[in-house]
């Protein structure tokens, strides 16, 4: 088996580790903090979607996953070695709590006489120095602060270890070394926030209601809780004004250190704002220089921003200073006509950014992994995870500043080339499990679990336990100190096997936190996972009945006998496609699709590549720089190369997919080619269709030769065409058919392009005038420096307003022929308030990226949605850019939004592991908890295909018993297993497995009977 | 007379990803709350069938609770708009039985709301005390309010009314979908429809009980005669009922 060092336990090494152990890889998931999850928990939302409840699962599934070793509070001391052989030396840290025997019933914490405030500038709770960080902690194990606690301090306290039920504490415990070898590694370290005390002008330190953005979405989530709205930190007053700061620590001028922009900040700021404004109703007012809304839906997100009110400020603040009315907080800045303004507000909160932790740059610069002048990892736009050194690789954000889903598209794409290039796949087998599961004659087993005394001391078990006995069903009923301990796990696999019990319910904690790990346990015991139940008598009956014994037991009697009505009537379901096909369509043979090819081919698939063009390459075919300034005609040429000679690559250029039947594991698709019809068997999709460029209406585009577009004038300075070589004055026009009413969103490279031009027409002729007309500069990321070299260089930036564009006007042709009407641009500085008349030799369109006509149709034959601009749609409930809303169907490159070079072959990578996912192996296991239509009720009325949020229902005929019968059918694909199908059908016609009326029914009666 | 100290019955449905793991929070945080609730984990509010909150008021919960994601934050994109309407429908069938409609509460929280969950439950509990049982404060024998339940139920799962709210929370949606304005509320059409639905079936219900003439029915159910007579015609139709006797005015009872 081959083993992974992933460091780092944030979204991106959480990602990382989970698809490397279900490649079959064994993962050491190091992480120096005592929890998983990174900087998400503490966050209090994701934006411009949440999709934070889909994140917590991941943190319960990897601590779970049976080939992912969990390695908190590590340090990485030393890692050396190379590809295959790397040996790594880290220090763990004592926790102090055997993770074994705690049960985390909290009696420590309880009885811990040292209280905190939580070191979090914006929080308002407290916490002991023994605590849970939050209620779904993983791993949920109480930790030791040592600089906390009394013990520590000078020996006086040994309260914890004194009370905990099942001594699990012992704070002489030292550290350990750990000595781990491995065959390649991944940086999945993230970065550390910007400390704003560094920056005197805005008092961090001295005054208490300047708060960074990460505390304040700690105060905002504790304050709702509180006081139903936000008050600040200084006396809990109830807040009116408050402030957000962008760009601290970011955008530095003149600073090697954080030159960078962060790429979040701005719209945390907004997300911020936005739940500030929904639920304390305050006076936003946002401080920013370019408001960096770059990313799919994130225009939208600060359209609505606006329209609720949110104020917007382009300014820099100067300093901020205290106010004598007590603790408010005076911005002084100045504003778009130059005046500097005094304004007071009630708090301040200050955007930070990411910095790298000097830890993880320590041991990067050990193991001889090149970083950047910012002290990233440097990486070039064709191999955005590889770093220097074979078998290592980065991801997230501590490659460049990067968001949630960026960050996982790159953690996919670091495990797809671990894979590939550890030829993983070809020497480790899947583990599976049966085929079917055996019906046995229902024997019911309950397990009772007192939690150690945490459930015992409060609710009756015995009294639960006994009226149990007498149900002739239950074949077994027993009460046990601890369930989830190794003892009760092979106590219950014991049980199983010994009496044949072929139903489970769990009397225990709550199902969100043990329900996979107990699903996972009988099944190593062989039975269905779908027949196990678990009633809630911790977090739902104990815990929060502490006083009322009698009545908490009665509860926990009901709470046991739903479940049971549940477990009754639960069947043996499973959904899982056998012997997949292991090959891959590949549609569109662009960079995206080139890479997705290549990728999956070298994960060991025969791969379909469906292109409509002649030629390969798609849209960089007509770049010749990346914006990192590398040679992209030379790379497009490698690679095709690569792909066209690969024995597993079968390549179909002037083709169109015209249909597609099946379903994951098993499609079949029908491709039209210049010799005729293909049909194609294979288990998976890779949606690579790609996008266009904006073809312009406006600014005389078309009826001048010289307006052009970024693309046009890119080549005609490579072809050193004379007319832009020499040209002496040139305009470049910024969002061209982006964030205006046809084109609502933002583009993401058109700013970065015109820079990157905007340079290459400096270098090649210095005297030249250059003009950028803009709305907002988005260079996000290490982008920057390219506007700042710009900047330097003296490229002049101007700003219009929305509702002032440009003007574009040809002036009277001089008379004579081959003589060019002159071009002229006017544009309002809305910064400056003045006109400008510029007579330019060039006018450059900074144009945006527009989605194909072709993915409607695409969407239509593979049954997948497209948003409302055209592009595909992903499923962020997976946490993922790449997961479309079907199952087996993936989608990478512009054809999913406006992107990168690097972005688009990080996507393409990423499709390649997830693919080998579901194709890895003999059989797909899939959920089974989604719609089935029950053919005898239902009538076709529709009223559920209406209803479905995912569009995964349609209406269907077929003939029965010579008569037209119309019906709903299911494409299982795409349901979610909501249920709303079910609680809109007149005709009972519809339902969700194991999740069925009569079960429901079953558990009502249950919970109402009378004791 | 009204009983001060009984412990009320509450059935909740939370769903899963919201207002479950808020009281899941709450447990860890151990915050306090009364004993009454029994809860039923849904995936989304989305899925509750309108009949499952009416079955609840007939196994004799004195209570009943929904708990859901905030708006705009369902996991399932859009399930707890349609929690909206259908317990909005529900409320309309409860203050058609004459039961107080503020026995049946919906209330959204997030994962992070334990606090808010406990409050909220802390209230209802409190509330449904001060009001009394199931029955108590609506002045409604126990008998006759199993009846009118049972009734409700059976409209419930019958295809008309199901078919007529289907009907109502589909138009609701596509009106939500094209981003007008919207007041989650029961039209006047639906509302007819309860009221016929539940009489013809609480009419179905007294004739299993015993023999009545349309008059009698008529007045037992405050309703027109000539639509009982409809019922009537509708229930021989179906064969559920006979003609008793025929002189000096029809009697009508179910068949055995």
């Amino acid at each position: 088996m081959k083993k992974v060092l992933v460091i780092g336990g944030g979204v991106g090494g959480i990602e990382a580790a989970l698809e490397l152990a279900n490649l079959g890889h064994y993962v050491y998931l190091v992480e120096k903090s005592p929890f998983l999850g990174g900087l998400i928990p503490s966050l209090l939302k994701t934006y411009p979607v949440c999709f934070y409840c889909n994140f917590f699962p991941k943190l319960s599934e990897c601590e779970n996953h049976f080939n992912i070793q969990t390695l908190t509070q590590t340090q990485i001391k030393d890692i050396e070695g190379q590809v295959g052989q790397f040996k790594v030396k880290a220090i763990r840290e004592s926790r102090y709590i055997d993770m074994n025997k705690c049960t985390s019933c909290g009696l420590c914490a309880e009885q811990c006489p040292q209280e905190i405030d939580y070191p979090f500038n914006g929080s308002l709770r407290k916490r002991k120095a023994v605590y849970l960080p939050h209620p779904w902690a993983i791993p949920h194990k109480y930790v030791i602060d040592k600089n906390a606690c009394l013990f520590f301090k000078d020996k006086s306290c040994r309260k914890c270890e004194e009370v905990c039920p099942v001594q699990a504490i012992n704070l002489g415990t030292q550290s350990e070394e750990l000595e781990l070898e491995v065959d390649s590694v991944i940086f999945a370290a993230g970065a550390s926030l910007s400390d704003p005390a560094i920056c005197e002008r805005y008092h961090y330190l001295s005054l208490p209601n300047v708060i960074t953005g990460m505390e304040l979405e700690c105060l905002l989530k504790d304050s709702i809780k509180l006081y139903g709205h936000l008050v600040r930190p200084s006396d809990k007053k109830r807040v009116k004004k408050v402030a957000w700061l962008q760009c601290v620590g970011s955008r530095e001028l003149n600073k090697d250190k954080c030159g960078y922009c962060s790429s979040v900040c701005c719209m945390y700021a907004l997300k911020e704002a936005l739940i500030s404004r929904k639920t304390s109703d305050v006076e936003a007012t946002i401080f920013f220089m370019d408001l960096r809304a770059y990313g799919k839906y994130f225009e939208e997100y600060y359209q609505k921003a606006k329209d609720l009110g949110i104020r917007f400020v382009r300014s820099r603040v100067h300093a901020l200073s205290p106010s004598p009315e007590e603790g408010n907080v005076i911005v002084k800045y100045a504003d778009e006509n130059g005046d500097l303004i005094e304004e007071e507000f009630d708090l301040v909160s200050l955007s930070v950014g990411f910095h790298p932790s000097a830890d993880v740059v320590a041991i990067a610069q050990k193991l001889g992994v090149n970083l950047n002048k910012y002290h990233f990892v440097e990486t070039t736009s064709f191999t955005p995870v590889q770093t220097s050194r074979p078998g290592v690789y980065v991801c997230g954000v501590f490659q460049e500043p990067k968001d949630i889903l960026d960050t996982t598209t790159q953690s996919s794409a670091a495990v797809a080339e671990v894979t590939a290039n550890l030829n993983t796949l070809s020497s480790s087998k899947k583990m599976e499990s049966p085929v079917a599961w055996e019906e046995k004659e229902t024997k019911i087993g309950v397990f009772l679990c007192q939690c150690l005394g945490t459930i015992s001391e409060v609710i009756d078990l015995e009294a639960i336990s006994q009226e149990l006995q007498a149900d002739p069903e239950i074949a077994f009923c027993d009460i046990y100190p601890s369930l989830c301990s190794l003892e009760g796990r092979k106590f219950i696999q014991e049980k199983i096997k010994e009496l044949g019990l072929s139903r489970i319910l769990i009397g225990a904690c709550s199902p969100k936190l043990y329900e996979l790990h107990f699903q996972a346990l009988v099944k190593e015991a062989g039975v269905c996972p779908y027949l196990m139940e678990m009633a809630n008598l911790r977090e739902q009956c104990a815990w929060p009945h502490l006083e009322q014994r009698e009545l908490a037991t009665q509860k926990a009697k009901a709470l046991v006998k739903m479940a049971l009505a549940k477990l009754r009537l639960d069947k043996a379901i499973r959904r899982q496609v056998a012997l997949p096909f292991k090959s891959i369509l590949v549609v569109g043979g662009g960079i995206a699709g080139l890479v997705a090819a290549l990728q999956s081919a070298k994960l060991g698939f025969e791969v379909y590549l469906v292109e409509k063009a002649e030629q390969l390459g798609g849209i960089v075919n007509k770049i010749h720089l990346t914006w990192k300034g590398e040679d992209a005609q030379a790379y497009l040429k490698n690679l095709l190369e690569e792909v066209t000679n690969h024995p597993r690559i079968h390549i179909y250029t002037k083709a169109e997919v015209v249909d597609s039947s099946g379903q994951i594991g098993h499609f079949k698709t029908s491709v039209k080619t210049s010799s005729g019809i293909k049909h194609i068997e294979h288990g998976a999709i890779i949606l690579a269709s790609g996008a266009e460029g904006y073809r312009p209406k406006e600014y005389l585009y078309g009826k001048h030769s010289r307006v052009l577009t970024s693309l046009e004038l890119q080549q005609k300075i490579f072809q050193q065409a004379p007319e832009v070589i020499n040209a002496q004055k040139v305009v470049f026009i910024q969002c061209v058919g982006s964030r205006n009413n046809e084109h609502p969103y933002c583009s993401r490279i058109c700013c970065t392009q015109t820079m990157k031009n905007a340079l290459l027409l400096k270098e090649r002729n210095p005297q030249a005038d250059i003009y950028v007309l803009y709305r907002d500069i988005r260079t996000y990321g290490f982008k920057e420096d390219l506007y700042r070299e710009a900047r330097a260089k003296g490229i002049v930036f101007v700003r219009y307003d929305v509702n002032d564009l440009p003007r574009v006007e040809m002036l009277k042709r001089p008379s004579g022929r081959g003589f060019l009407p002159k071009l002229r641009v006017e544009v309002n500085d809305s910064l400056l308030k003045k006109k400008l008349i510029l007579d330019a030799d060039i006018v450059a369109l900074a144009t945006g990226i527009v989605s194909r006509e072709d993915n409607r149709r695409l969407a239509q034959i593979f049954h997948v949605p497209i948003d409302e601009h055209g592009f595909f749609k992903e499923d962020v409930r997976a946490l993922s850019a790449v997961n479309s809303m079907a199952e087996g169907v993936f989608v990478c490159g512009l054809a999913q939004g406006p992107k990168f070079i690097d972005e688009s072959i990080a996507q393409a990578m990423a499709t390649a592991s997830k693919a080998a996912q579901i194709l890895y192996g003999d059989q797909i296991e899939l959920t089974p908890f989604v719609s089935e239509v029950i053919d005898e009720n239902c009538d076709g009325c529709g009223y559920c295909v209406e209803a479905c949020p995912f569009k995964a229902l349609r209406l269907v005929e077929y003939m029965n018993q010579g008569e037209v019968k119309k019906v709903a059918e299911v494409n299982v694909a795409l349901c979610q297993g909501c249920g709303v199908c079910q609680a809109t059908c007149p005709k009972n016609g519809i339902q969700v497995a194991n999740f069925r009326l009569d079960q429901f029914s079953a558990m009502i009666e249950a919970a109402l009977e009378t004791v | 007379m009204a009983q001060t100290a009984y412990e009320p019955k509450i059935l909740g449905f939370l769903c899963n990803w919201c207002c479950y793991t808020a009281a899941d929070s709450a447990g860890v945080a151990r915050y306090q709350y009364p004993p009454n609730i029994r809860v039923i984990r849904v995936m989304c509010t989305g899925r509750i069938d309108p009949v499952f909150l009416i079955d609840g008021f007939l196994n004799g919960a004195d209570g009943v609770f929904v708990g859901g994601c905030h708006l705009g934050e369902c996991h399932y994109i859009s399930g707890n708009y349609e929690a909206q309407f259908v317990v909005a429908f529900a409320h309309e069938i409860l203050k058609e039985l004459g039961i107080n409609p503020e026995r049946l509460r919906l209330e959204w929280a997030s994962a992070a709301e334990g606090a808010y969950f406990v409050k909220v439950i802390t209230e209802f509990t409190q509330w449904l005390k001060d009001v009394g049982r199931l029955g108590t404060s609506e002045k409604i024998a126990p008998e006759e309010l199993k009846l009118k339940l049972k009734a409700a139920v059976m409209a419930l799962e019958g295809s008309k009314l199901r078919m007529n709210f289907a009907k109502e929370a589909v138009k609701l949606k596509e009106k939500r979908e094209r981003g007008e304005a919207l007041e989650v509320a029961v039209s006047e059409g639906l509302k007819n429809t309860i009221k016929k639905e539940i009489a013809f079936y609480l009419s179905s219900l007294y004739l299993k009980q015993g023999p009545h003439s349309v008059s009698d029915l008529a007045q037992k159910l405050n309703f027109p005669e000539a639509e009982v007579e409809k019922f009537i015609s509708a229930l021989s139709k179906k064969g559920l009922i006979t003609l008793q006797q025929q002189e000096p005015v029809p009697i009508y009872v179910a068949k055995s």
